[in-house]
């Protein structure tokens, strides 16, 4: 019986350091490179972060 | 001009992280501050991306026309900023540079145009980043060819008309909104002192969609 006591407990923490491996990767951003301080007329901006973001999200 | 389902429109005051593609629209401009020290002022119908190595920061201009001013009184010794383009590299230290990409993809010409440059500015083939091409003061030059097959060709005196255009492309125009460059940098230099304590530095709210 304890060494399946054992075995669950090692089950379910290698399973919590995966899941958190896996969530820090997929909602990781990038480094801040800079700030908008003009603007005139109409731009898009696509964050190499975002569909990463999305998907933690919606996981 | 079709929005990806990952784009945003750009806001006044907006981080831009490394690794972001800023799209402008036409009659549109956009000036972002790098790192403190470069201005990027990207033109109408442009899309560049923005990078980040280890010690330097670089754009990369995929088409359309920027300028980047650099303050070189905030340059370390070895500090550089690079702009690629689809096939040449332009290293820039503490200048007024104005970059523009044109052709087709098969055949890109990239035109670079130095409008101030208290050092020399680089400009190279990507495919042979080693043979660079020195710019000084109403100096330009052109990388044309594919990116394997770029070459530079001769370095040409900058008319005066040439050199005004030159200087409106990194002018804003008069509608834009704006806030304080020297404010930003004042206050990002007091965040990076290392006695004050930072909300876990630069990383992007996660409100923002």
């Amino acid at each position: 019986m304890s060494g399946v006591r054992t075995g669950v407990i090692a089950g379910a923490v290698a399973s919590a350091v995966v899941f958190g491996a896996a969530w820090v990767v997929a909602t990781a951003q990038e480094p801040r490179a800079g700030i908008v301080t003009a603007l005139a007329g109409q731009a898009e901006i696509y964050h190499a972060s975002l569909p990463r973001l999305r998907s933690a999200r919606a996981s | 001009m079709p929005r990806s389902p990952d784009s945003a429109p750009l806001a006044l005051r907006d981080d831009v992280y490394v690794r972001d593609r800023i799209q402008t629209h036409e009659e549109s401009v956009v000036r972002l501050l790098l790192g403190g020290k470069a201005a990027v002022t990207v033109r109408e119908l442009s899309v560049l991306t923005i990078s980040e190595d280890p010690n330097q920061s670089h754009v990369e201009l995929h088409s359309g026309r920027v300028a980047l001013r650099i303050n070189k009184a905030l340059m370390r010794p070895g500090d550089v900023v690079e702009i690629y383009t689809p096939n040449a590299i332009i290293g820039v230290r503490g200048s007024l540079v104005v970059v523009e990409v044109e052709g087709s993809v098969d055949a890109p010409q990239s035109h670079v145009t130095a409008v101030e440059a208290s050092l020399p500015i680089l400009v190279a083939p990507r495919a042979d980043p080693a043979r660079t091409t020195a710019l000084n003061p109403n100096e330009a030059v052109t990388v044309a060819g594919p990116r394997h097959a770029a070459k530079a060709g001769p370095v040409r005196r900058v008319a005066p008309d040439q050199a005004r255009r030159a200087v409106e492309m990194a002018a804003l125009p008069p509608h834009a909104r704006k806030i304080s460059e020297p404010e930003v940098i004042h206050r990002e230099r007091a965040e990076a002192a290392p006695h004050v304590a930072r909300p876990m530095g630069g990383r992007r709210p996660r409100t923002r969609q």
